[in-house]
């Protein structure tokens, strides 16, 4: 028997372990004698090992049989309440202050690629003058 | 509601009906299965990663396929053989994946120590995370598990002789690694 055919066996050799021709080559060969022997070991060592046990219980696979709904996100009463009293006070103090309704910001939007005679510039400028003066 | 643990026949349900209620919404026949092969479902994960947190993962996301795909079961192979099948894809996959991620990390800052190694008192563990995830997974297979190469075959879904031809190039590998490791 030669290294290859010896080799071939070996995983039969760890499990019967009673082949005559396997036993005589190895006898005879140190480097198919240092892997069988090696391989014996790590068979060895593995069959001792120990089983860990999980953590995780049938609670935490249930849990993923069943995800929660996503739920929308709510503030809390107490929140809701204090952010509308504040709106409320604003309103209250800005109506408060004048008996006129606020003025809106009027803003336009002009092209920038409109030229803008310096005339119309100044019409502008002076009605925002008048605007900030009242 | 409680595992099913006895019949009214005093006999307990075997698994094939047990899978066969699972695919009609039994949520008591799954626990059932659950119970009963979670810890060898777990103890597969755990080899072949080599880390507690994953195979506890990997464990739970072999029910929940069993949950959702009960009803393709055909009953062809043993269940242990269905559920084992799917822990060693899923806990190959997550290793190769893994070990993708810690490549470039272990190229900057040197070689982690795994739980095991750091440890120590685990010898079985030591020598698995020197193979790679696909020499782990048969080497667990028989010897960890004690599985016949017959049903390695069958769970691995390959002929007998090339169960036995992987088991071989396991034994290969961990003899370079461990020579490997000598000459370190």
């Amino acid at each position: 028997m030669n290294c290859e055919t010896c080799r071939e066996r070996l995983v039969d050799w760890l499990e019967e372990g009673s082949d005559p021709a396997v036993r005589d080559h190895l006898a005879a060969c140190r480097d198919c004698r240092a892997l069988f022997d090696s391989a014996e070991s790590a068979a060895q060592t593995l069959e001792t090992a120990t089983a860990p046990k999980p953590r995780s219980t049938w609670k935490d696979l249930a849990a993923r049989l069943r995800p929660e709904p996503v739920k929308r996100r709510r503030w809390p009463y107490g929140i809701a309440a204090a952010a509308a009293a504040v709106v409320l006070a604003i309103q209250l103090f800005a109506g408060g202050a004048s008996s006129e309704p606020p003025r809106r910001l009027k803003i336009e939007v002009v092209d920038a690629e409109k030229r803008v005679e310096s005339s119309e510039m100044d019409a502008v400028l002076d009605s925002m003058e008048v605007a900030r003066s009242n | 509601m409680p595992a099913i643990v006895s019949e009214a026949a005093g006999t307990l349900p075997c698994d094939e009906d047990l899978v066969a209620r699972v695919a009609a919404g039994d949520e008591d026949a799954f626990r059932t299965l659950y119970e009963r092969h979670r810890e060898r479902i777990y103890h597969v994960a755990y080899r072949v990663t080599g880390n507690a947190e994953d195979a506890e993962e990997l464990m739970q996301e072999t029910f929940l396929t069993l949950h959702q795909e009960a009803a393709t079961f055909e009953g062809r192979a043993k269940l242990t053989t269905w559920l084992t099948r799917i822990v060693l894809n899923k806990s190959i996959n997550h290793s190769k994946q893994r070990q993708g991620r810690m490549g470039l990390l272990r190229r900057w800052f040197g070689k982690p120590k795994t739980a095991a190694a750091a440890a120590a008192p685990d010898q079985a563990q030591v020598l698995l995370d020197r193979v790679a995830p696909s020499h782990r997974a048969v080497l667990t297979l028989r010897y960890v598990q004690g599985y016949s190469y017959q049903e390695i075959a069958r769970i691995l879904d390959c002929p007998l002789g090339t169960a036995k031809s992987k088991l071989f190039q396991a034994h290969l590998a961990l003899r370079e690694a461990v020579e490997e490791k000598g000459t370190e």
